[in-house]
């Protein structure tokens, strides 16, 4: 069964090489422009297996989303990868405090990021 | 002071290559205005990737803009600091730059953000050029959809290899064939020697029975010399006799079943002679057959790795395109900054505040950063070639 990843970052161009990236792998693929949008897509979703969010997003960043998803009664334990430009280490704390598994910084070569989501991806 | 009043300078903005460097003696917030240029210049090197005709056009006009407000701004007399007589005067107190500044940033603003669509627009069509690209390149095979099995051409290299290894005994199975044969005719050759043996062997029996016939005959002789004492003798010769006449028949019958099958072994082994030359000469002409499809098999596999190769090739490239059509992305978060600074100096230019000195407001401007390159850019000398390097390279951090 293929699993799910809900990618969410405010580019749509970045979203569409990431798609590209994890569909070609053999997973599907979920979007969200924003942190708030992801989160309605968590709650609709039946099962997202993996979360690869931006940082710095309108409407909701990337850190509070990532907050957001350790409180959710269903999403809490899936784990979230952090793609960003974003090299400030505060922020990468920020992420780590908050429960991220990873920090992948753009631009992002698609054998680092498959690398990063099977290292992630629980069996 | 109305646009219609501006400066001849202003109006028409002398040409980048004829701009005399600013003067000491600029006021703080035409420094943070010439800042603000340099911030855009920083674009430059990150529009080596994108729509270059474009925004070097946009950046131009950005350029001009701010330059012609810089020597503007020179060929004002001095004006009193401020109010308290510091160093930090508010826009008010030079209402014409507040003016200026009041309807040329919005347009700035749009400029840029129109120049930012514009860059999405394109990198969004490129993206999914590209992904039309990669789709039609694993639909031909070429691909690793199965992240990390081997692809379609990797299963047929297999697929040929394999082909190749039983193909490999069929020759092999060939040979014992025809081994075998040359084999079974042997053991007839050295049947037809054992049965040659044979009938010598059924002579001798024929000629020691002849003898014995002889031998009794004479014996009878003798006993019916001997009279009535030889009687018994002669009963005793005439069974030897007797014995010897049943000898040399059953000799003449071993003799002629030997005739039989030496002559039944014979025909056979014509029979089985032929078969070899017959069968010897299908199987080479098969086992040719078998080599020559061997060989094509070859040489697909080695066209299927020559495939394999190209394929390794296109795919690398295809993840070279999908870092380098990311410029969009960085492109954003540059023009977004200026965008948002902008934003914040049309605020304080609106709003009639004072304008804090210019450090404070790069720090500001540098708290918006993201990237190591934003940061390195601005922190590069003024007047100094922009920063042409590399992105920052890709890493990942696991927690």
């Amino acid at each position: 069964m293929k699993k799910t990843i809900l990618v969410v970052d405010d580019s749509s161009s970045l979203r569409s090489l990431v798609k590209m990236s994890l569909s070609r792998a053999g997973f599907d693929v979920l979007e969200a422009p924003d942190g708030r949008q992801a989160l309605s897509q968590l709650d609709q979703a039946a099962k997202v297996h993996l979360v690869v969010s931006d940082v710095n997003m309108p409407t909701m960043d990337g850190i509070t989303f990532l907050q957001e998803v350790k409180k959710h009664p269903r999403h809490r334990f899936t784990p979230v990868i952090m793609l960003t430009t974003e090299d400030s280490g505060s922020r990468m704390a920020q992420a780590r405090a908050a429960g991220a598994k990873a920090w992948l910084t753009k631009p992002f070569n698609p054998p680092m990021l498959l690398d990063a989501v099977s290292r992630v991806l629980p069996n | 002071m109305p646009a219609t009043e501006l400066p001849q300078s202003v109006m028409n903005p002398p040409h980048r290559q004829s701009q005399p460097p600013a003067p000491a003696g600029l006021p703080p917030r035409a420094l943070a205005l010439m800042a603000t240029a340099g911030s855009l210049l920083a674009l430059l090197p990150a529009l080596q990737h994108a729509d270059a005709l474009a925004w070097s056009a946009w950046a131009g006009v950005t350029l001009a803009g701010l330059l012609g407000v810089g020597v503007g701004l020179r060929a004002r007399p001095a004006q009193p600091s401020g109010p308290d007589g510091g160093a930090h005067p508010s826009v008010a107190a030079t209402p014409s730059l507040a003016t200026l500044l009041g309807k040329v940033l919005p347009v700035w603003r749009a400029q840029v953000t129109l120049a930012r669509e514009h860059t999405e627009e394109s990198a969004g069509t490129l993206v999914g050029e590209l992904h039309g690209l990669a789709a039609r390149f694993d639909a031909a095979g070429f691909g690793d959809s199965d992240g990390g099995g081997a692809g379609t051409r990797g299963r047929t290299q297999a697929l040929l290899a394999e082909c190749e290894q039983q193909l490999k005994p069929v020759v092999h199975s060939m040979g014992d064939i025809a081994a075998g044969h040359a084999e079974v005719v042997g053991s007839l050759r050295g049947m037809m020697a054992v049965t040659d043996e044979l009938r010598g062997m059924a002579d001798d029996v024929a000629r020691i029975a002849q003898q014995t016939n002889l031998l009794a005959l004479n014996a009878a002789i003798e006993a019916a010399r001997a009279g009535e004492a030889g009687r018994g003798f002669s009963v005793v010769a005439a069974e030897v006799r007797r014995l010897s006449q049943d000898s040399a028949d059953t000799a003449r019958r071993i003799a002629q079943r030997i005739e039989q099958v030496t002559s039944m072994m014979a025909s056979t082994s014509s029979a089985a002679l032929q078969s070899v030359e017959r069968d010897g000469r299908s199987i080479g002409a098969t086992g040719q057959r078998v080599e020559e499809v061997l060989g094509h098999v070859r040489e697909l596999g080695q066209g299927s790795e020559a495939l394999i190769a190209h394929g390794q090739a296109i795919r690398g490239s295809i993840e070279n395109l999908v870092v380098g059509l990311q410029f969009q992305d960085r492109v954003s978060q540059i023009v977004g900054a200026i965008e948002q600074d902008m934003g914040r100096l049309l605020g304080s230019v609106e709003s009639g505040q004072a304008l804090p000195p210019p450090p404070q407001w790069l720090e500001r401007l540098q708290q918006a950063y993201t990237m190591r390159d934003q940061r390195e850019q601005h922190g590069s000398v003024p007047g100094q070639p922009p920063h042409t390097g590399a992105a920052s390279a890709a890493r990942a951090v696991f927690f």
